[in-house]
Order: structure tokens, then sequence, then C-alpha cells
């Protein structure tokens, strides 16, 4: 679509600073264009990313450059078993000069926080984070902290059939706006990372495209994306649909609705346009509302895919 | 009762739209009252706009006493209160006039509002024609918009107008319930005492009479058949009967008319309905010859039908006939009567009616000579016969041979009498024409005839039409009353009037058709009626009680419904982007274009894009256009006929 569609006063710059983040972000995650732009609604769209899949495959690798490109503190969290809720908010430690309690912030203090392997750990230290994520605020010996601005976590998920994990529950689920995965990447980008050069070299060489401030205007100026009633309808259409189908337990909730809303804002926005359209919907559904669909055997992808199809588009 | 709207200070543009409104709705009274009240309330119209510019005219208490007083002593000077109503309209119409002057505040306002109501309601005592309800109706709806308006704060057009179409819908229902089933006056409150001057026949005949009326196309009555409609020949419709002549004039005469109750005999009767229109007279029309009549009528011994009272205003009423009924009954007294003969009758007519009777054996060979003798000498039909000098009968039979159908009538029942024969006239209409957009047929002053029955011993009163002998086709066809005026001879009418000529008929019976359905479901909606659409709905004999009861159920049932109805959510207006859409992809479907019912905008117009390049660039612009339009932000309406036009012209 055009890029006159958007109002040069009322945006707060080029849309295409966003494209060239994602074409700079395209050399180092080769080959997934779609995932690293649904990633990229996801952090404009003010949510958090759950990415799930198998290790290996560049997770951790895209964390890194959005934090890079967007200029962003990096924090990188590793969960595993043993870790407490302490090792991610932080902790108090009493100050024998100055005769008082201390507080030492913990990892969750950053813009951009990759919680690895999130599945590891167990339910109550994962909850530690999930509530972080929902407040954007921790409360620690009594004491509320705000958490920077902006604040985006990217966690990463193992399938849930490895052994040694705590899959999330679906209530937790909720609070990640997008989940998406990976997957292996196609013959030709395989090749071409394995005779490109070091990930983490190149990593070293990114620099920021957008100022932290940019982003925030960015991510404010999402809710300034029309959405039309027949957008509405079309939005409400689908979660009526996801709600009678045969296949999931539970359909979509409101609160989804919304966020598939917010999403579709966002990937509108990229594209530089100052109104949704239904493919915008489209194209992030699945992300948005995979993980809310309680599959009653598994096979979402196909399923999402009939959900799309059988709603008309009014 | 302190309101807080009703205080406001009254708006200009309102008070303007009272005064034009209340002007338009009393232009119909111009009709029916005496010009110097219409004149008193025109002119307070005009001081009243006069004070809008200047308040200072608003006149104070003692003038408006003054003018209160003056406008009773006009009231009662110029309807000399003889006639209730008009003096009751009057009255209403001065104090309106006077209202207008003391206009202050917006309940002055409402006041005037509903004395307007009432003065709408006036105009049916005197009128109940559809063009009149019509414009009445179109009045009060104004009137109902200028209440909404009063109410409101702040003028909106729109809004207002909106209010007063949906209070009239929601009003609508409940007009028709309380109409069917409000308990009705046996005879309605309209058509007392109206005395219109009217066209119609009257009960004497002169020569040139019936030839005048012939140049009225006026309606005379409509007759709806029930069954099987005679032939243009057999439709006599016979009226007065005329016993005594001075030679040229026909009157009644002097003679006493009995009442009697034919005998319907075996004959399946000719049944139909006519609507007679106001006459001021007695006398009824039917089909020769009347066997069943209706109620509040009677037949006398001249087989003329005859109602109890004068007919003031339109009158329906159901009769039958029998066309091969023979009357057979004449007194010593009545043939006395009918063999009356003028003071002086001219040799040349006895020589003449000498003659027939020699070469007659029988006295129906003397008819037949005498027709043959209308028939055989250059006798011309026509409506302009000339001056007749003298004994007018004679100049008419021997010298000027031209005339009407009353010269003939009248002239041959002399010769009869001459002869011997009883004879008499008798004048009605005859033919009549059927509208075709209904199911009725039409009898108009124009058909106004006369012809003659003479005494034939054995075969009783037999129908004799001289004008047949002269004009054939008197009896097959209407008069072309318009053309024959000026003609020579009477014009008939044949059926060709050109392109023009047909459409403005087919207009005017058009219009015939709606006013007399007009007539037949609403003005005559007569307690009869009532009581059979009662009937209907099993409520038979339902009277007093029983049908202020069903209005009242009825009425409360009425606003239930309508109450409902407005509750019951109505679908947003039709957006017209859907259908342009779909119109859109029907094209592209057309062309082989495979799109599915979820497929968004820009998927079907890059798939479009894809198949069809030459178009490309049209599709894009199509596609960015409609998601503007029904995604986007602004409501552009014109830009909807544009992505119209696009569609409409898009080629593949």
């Amino acid at each position: 679509m055009s890029n006159a569609a958007l109002h040069p006063a009322a945006a707060p710059g080029d849309p295409d600073e966003l494209r060239k983040v994602l074409t700079a972000a395209g050399r180092l995650i080769v080959g997934k264009p779609e995932t690293l732009r649904l990633a990229l609604t996801c952090l404009l769209a003010g949510g958090h990313l759950l990415i799930e899949d198998v290790p290996g495959v560049g997770k951790t690798t895209l964390a890194h450059v959005l934090a890079r490109l967007l200029g962003l503190d990096f924090q990188r969290i590793q969960f595993t078993a043993d870790l407490l809720p302490a090792d991610i908010v932080g902790v108090s430690i009493f100050e024998r000069g100055e005769g008082r309690f201390h507080f030492h912030p913990g990892p969750v203090f950053a813009q951009l926080v990759l919680a690895d392997e999130i599945n590891r750990a167990t339910p109550k230290t994962q909850s530690a984070l999930l509530e972080a994520m929902e407040e954007r605020q921790v409360t620690a010996d009594g004491e509320t902290r705000r958490l920077p601005e902006p604040f985006f976590v990217i966690a990463t998920q193992n399938p849930r059939t490895q052994i040694g994990t705590f899959g999330l529950p679906e209530s937790q689920l909720d609070r990640f706006l997008m989940r998406i995965s990976l997957g292996y990447p196609d013959r030709a980008a395989e090749r071409e990372l394995l005779a490109g050069g070091d990930r983490r070299q190149m990593l070293g060489d990114v620099e920021p495209l957008l100022s932290v401030d940019a982003l925030r205007a960015w991510q404010r100026h999402v809710d300034r994306v029309h959405v039309a009633g027949p957008l509405l309808d079309y939005v409400q259409a689908l979660l009526a649909a996801s709600r009678s189908m045969p296949g999931w337990a539970l359909g979509l909730s409101p609160r989804a609705g919304l966020s598939l809303l917010r999403a579709a804002r966002a990937w509108a926005m990229i594209d530089g346009r100052a109104q949704v359209v239904p493919e915008d919907v489209q194209q992030v559904l699945p992300s948005v509302a995979g993980h809310r669909l309680q599959s009653v055997d598994g096979d979402d992808g196909e399923r999402l895919r009939g959900l799309v199809e059988g709603v008309r588009i009014p | 009762m302190t309101d807080a709207v009703t205080e406001l200070p009254i708006q200009r543009r309102l008070l303007r739209a009272v005064l034009v409104l209340l002007s338009l709705l009393m232009a119909p009274h111009a009709a029916n009252l005496h010009p110097a009240i219409l004149g008193f309330f025109y002119a307070a119209v005009g001081w009243r706009f006069a004070a809008m510019t200047f308040p200072r005219l608003i006149p104070g208490r003692w003038l408006l006493l003054t003018l209160m007083i003056g406008a009773m002593a006009l009231v009662v000077t110029a309807t000399g209160l003889v006639d209730g109503r008009v003096a009751g309209t009057a009255l209403l119409v001065v104090m309106l006039g006077l209202k207008l002057l003391e206009i202050r505040a917006r309940r002055d306002m409402h006041v005037t509002v509903f004395l307007g109501y009432f003065l709408v309601l006036t105009q049916f005592l005197y009128d109940q024609s559809l063009w009149l309800a019509l414009y009445s109706f179109i009045g009060v709806v104004a009137l109902v918009g200028v209440q909404v308006g009063l109410n409101r704060v702040k003028a909106d057009l729109r809004l207002q107008l909106n209010a007063t179409l949906a209070l009239v819908a929601a009003a609508a229902p409940l007009a028709i319930v309380v109409f069917l089933l409000f308990p009705r006056l046996h005879t309605p409150l309209w058509g007392i005492n109206t005395e219109h001057a009217v066209t119609g026949i009257s009960d004497e005949m002169s020569l040139g009479s019936i030839g005048q009326l012939s140049r009225s196309n006026a309606t005379a009555f409509r007759v709806r058949f029930f069954g099987e409609e005679p032939a243009q020949s057999a439709r006599y419709w016979r009226g007065p009967v005329l016993w005594e002549t001075d030679g040229s004039r026909w009157t009644k005469g002097r003679h006493a008319v009995r009442t009697l109750e034919p005998d319907p005999g075996s004959v399946l009767p000719i049944d139909y309905e006519i609507t007679l229109e106001p006459t001021g007279e007695y006398w009824l029309f039917g089909l020769d010859v009347v066997t069943g009549r209706p109620a509040h009528t009677y037949i006398n011994s001249n087989y003329s039908l005859v109602a109890e009272q004068r007919v003031h205003r339109r009158f329906s009423y159901r009769a039958s006939s029998d066309p091969g009924f023979v009357i057979d009954q004449l007194s010593d007294h009545e043939r006395l009567f009918a063999t009356q003969l003028p003071d002086r009758v001219s040799p040349r007519i006895r020589e003449l009616v000498d003659a027939w009777q020699r070469q007659a054996d029988a006295p129906a060979q003397v008819i037949e000579q005498a027709l043959r003798y209308f028939r055989e000498q250059p006798f011309v039909y026509t409506l302009s016969p000339g001056e007749l000098r003298g004994d007018a009968i004679d100049s008419f039979l021997f010298e000027t041979r031209r005339g009407f159908c009353e010269h003939y009538a009248g002239s041959f029942a002399l010769l009869m009498r001459v002869a011997g024969l009883p004879s008499r006239v008798v004048i009605g209409y005859q033919g009549g024409e059927k509208n075709p957009h209904a199911d009725h047929w039409v009898v108009r002053q124009s058909d106004a005839h006369a012809w003659t029955e003479v005494w034939l011993e054995g075969n009783g009163w037999v129908r004799i039409d001289p004008t047949a002998a002269v004009a054939p086709e008197r009896i097959e066809q209407p008069i072309d009353a318009g053309r024959s005026e000026d003609a020579d001879r009477v014009v008939f009418n044949t059926g060709d009037f050109g392109l023009l000529g047909s459409l403005w008929l087919n207009a005017v019976w058009m219009a015939d058709a709606i006013d007399i359905g007009w007539y037949r479901w609403v003005v005559d909606f007569t307690a009869d009626r009532q009581n059979s659409l009662l009937e209907y709905f099993g409520l038979s004999n339902t009277r007093g009680y029983g049908i202020a009861i069903a209005l009242i159920v009825g009425s409360a049932m009425t606003i239930a419904l309508v109450y409902l109805v407005a509750k019951v959510p109505r679908p947003r207006r039709q957006d017209p982007l859907p259908l342009l859409w779909r119109r859109f992809v029907a094209k592209l479907q057309h062309r082989g274009l495979k799109v599915e019912p979820w497929h968004g905008p820009d998927t079907v117009c890059a798939a479009a894009g894809a198949s069809f390049p030459n178009a490309r660039a049209e599709i894009k612009a199509i596609n960015r256009l409609y998601v503007q339009l029904r995604y986007g932000r602004r409501d552009d309406r014109q830009q909807v006929g544009a992505l119209r036009q696009r569609i409409r012209r898009l080629r593949l």
C-alpha cells in the first residue's frame, strides 16, 4: 500500500525507518522475514514475545539483533531448574558501611530481557518474571520499583515434549502477545548461514537504527492507526467463529480480541498505513491466537487456517 | 403549568411558518365562508407579519377586546346565524385571527397550532374530497412539524423533520383503527343543509333544456353492476316522467302520484349500485325499469325511484331492475292526463297525423309511420337547433327540422296524443362510459336524454326513442360535448383522441377511479359498513358499548404494537460500499479470477493485478480508494461516487 495513506504530520517519522530495521535484522536472521516482522510488530504493539522452538535455530540471536538495532539495553536470563525469583528481580543486601539494606536490581531491570528456556525454571520463578511482565514493575522488600521503558521480554521455550521442563500454564501464556517459532531454515538460507561469518562477530558490528525515543513514539503511534467499523465486525466474526469451531477446548477471549487488534494495528503501521485492513488481522492471527487456543489434538496451524478461511470478510 | 420550554420566547422562523401555514390551510374556506370573515383573518395575518418587524404594533388588551367585539359583530352580520355550521366556523376563523395578534410566548404558539388542527377539521364539514384530504394532511404534518420545533431549544431542520415523520408514522396505525372502529352516526355530520347550485336534470323539459345540460361533462352518477352489464343501447336511466304539455314545455302535471311495490317477477334482475352526485332533488335514477328499491326510497306509479330526502350529498344506493318488465297499469285518471293536448294544435300537425291514421290499421302502425317520418325527412340531431318562431313544435316539424332529444321526444309524444294514443315523456340519462381503471361506469350530464312512452293496449307502456330514428348513434356512443357545441350536428365520441388526448383522458379516468375509491372506502364508511366490517371479524350485532370496547381494545393493541415496532433495533443504514465491492469482485470472477469470501481487498487486488496486467494501475486505484473508504478514517461520500464510476468503467 502507499505511504501517502499515512499522514506525515501524524506519524513520528518515516515508516521506512521500521522497514530498514527489518532489512538489517534480515542480514543476520536469514530467510525469516515474516518472523522478524512479527517480532517487531509485537515489540511496537508493546507486547511480549514467546519463541517456541528447538535449541539452535537463532532465538537468542534474534533477541540480540533487535536489542542492538533498536538501541535497547539487553539482559539475558538463562532459566534453570534451580533459578530463584530473587535471581531475576534482584536482592537487598545489608551494607555494613551505610548501616542499611541496599537493593541490587536483578537482570529484569533492562529494556529488552531475553528469558531463555523459560520452561526449565520452576513455576514459582516463572511467575516472578510473568508478573513483572504484566505489571511493568517489581516489588521487593515491600518497595515497588518501576521497570525501564520500554520493557520488552522475549522468552524462549523448548517444546514441551522435551524432558525436564515445566510448561507454562495457559493463563500465563496469555501474558505473551504473540507466540512465534523460527523453525529450521530452508536449504538456501541454511547454506548462507553456514557460509557466512560468525554471528556473534556480526552482532558486534550492528549499529542502532532507531533511538529509544523514536521507538516509544512509534509505540504510541500504534493507537492512532484507524480501525473502522467493518474491521471490528470482522474481528468479532473471527472471535465468534473460534468459539463455535470444533477442535478447540475454548475460544478466543475478549482480551485475545484486543490483542489481535493491537497487533494488527502495529502490523499495518510497519506498512505505513493509517488504517487496518482485514489482511493485517489475518497476518497476525496465527501468532496472536495460536497459544491462546487450547487445541484438543495439537494441530494448530491447520485449524487456524480453517478459522480464517471460514469467516467471510464483511 | 410552568414548563421551561413553553415559557421561552417565540422563535421567529416558527412564527413565520405558522402564519404561512394557517394562511394556506384557510384557503379552501374561500368556498364556504363570507369574504369579510376571510378578509378579517388575512388582515390579522398581515398585521402579525408587520408586528414581527415593528413589535410596537402588537395590540394591547383594550384594543384586542374592541377587536373581539367587532369580530363578533362581523360573524353575526356576515353569517346571519342561519347555518350553525357556517356561524361556528366563522367564529373559529375570526378567533384564530385574534389569537395570532396576541402571540407572545411559545405557549401561545401551541394554542395557535391546536386551533389550526380545528381549522382543518371544519373544512370537512363542507367538502370530503380526496384532494382536500391530501391538502389538509400535508398541512397537518406541517403543523406537527411546527409543534416539534416548539419543543426544541435548538433549531435543526433535519432532526425536526425526522421527529415529525416518526410521529406521523407512529400515529398512522392508530388513526386507521380509530377510523374503522369509532362509533358512527347514521347520518354523517356533513351534508346538512348543503345547497350548492348543481347542474342536473329538472322535473320539467322545455326545448333546449336538455341540450343545455348536454354541454356539461360533469358526472351525474356512477354505476357499478353486480353481474351482467346491460348493453349500451339498453342503458336507459329512468328519472322523472312528464305528463303535461303546453306544446313546447313538458311538466309533471298535477295528478297525484301513488307509490307502489312492483312484483320483481321471476326474471333474474340486473343488480347495481349507483353513487349519485348531489342534485338537491328527490328523484333518483334507476335502470329502466326498477323493480327492487333500496331502503329510504320508494317507487312511484311512474316507476321512478324517489328518495325520502333531497339528495344534498353524494348518495349511494343499491337497486335492481328488470329490463323486460312491463308497466301495464293505466287508470282512467291517468289516461286523461296522458292524452291531454295543448290549447292549440296547428292544422299541419293534425293533417300529418290524420294521414298516418288513414293508412294505419293499428296504433302500432301509427308509431311506425311517425318514426319513419323522422327517419326519412331531413331531420338533424344537433345542439344548436336555432330559434323556433311561432308554434315551436310546428316550425320544428315542418321547417327547421333541427333539434336535440327533447325536440324529438316532445314532438313525438304530442303527435301520439293527437293520434289519440296515451303518451308521456321520460327524462333521465342514456348510456354511460366505463372507467377503464375501475369497475364502474360513469354517466355524465352530457348523457342526459329524453324519450317517449306510448300506451299500447295489451302491451302496456312501450318505450319509443324517436332520437334513435334520427341519430341511431346516440344510443350507441356517448356524445362529445366539447366538439358538438360548435358543430352543425352532434358529434359522437368515437374513441379517437390522438396521443395527447388519450393520455389526458387516461388521467381523467384515473382521477375518477381514485375519487370514487376514496368515497367508497372512506367517506361512505357508514354505520352499516362498519357493522359489516365488525361482522367480518366475528363481532356481529356490535353496537353502543360493544363498539366502544372494540375501539378501546383495538387502540390499546395498536399502541402496544407501535411501541414494540419502535423498540425493534433497526438495521444500520445500508452501506453502498459492500455492494460496490461485490460488483467489482463479480467482474473479476466473471473473467475467471478465483476469489474466496475470506480474501481481503488487498489480497484480491494483488491477485487481480497479476492476472490482468493491463488493468493493474486501475485495479490498484480501486484498491486504494476502497480501502480508504471502507477502513479509513474519513467518511467521504463523494469518493463513493468516484469508486462506483471506476468500478463501472473497469475493463479487464
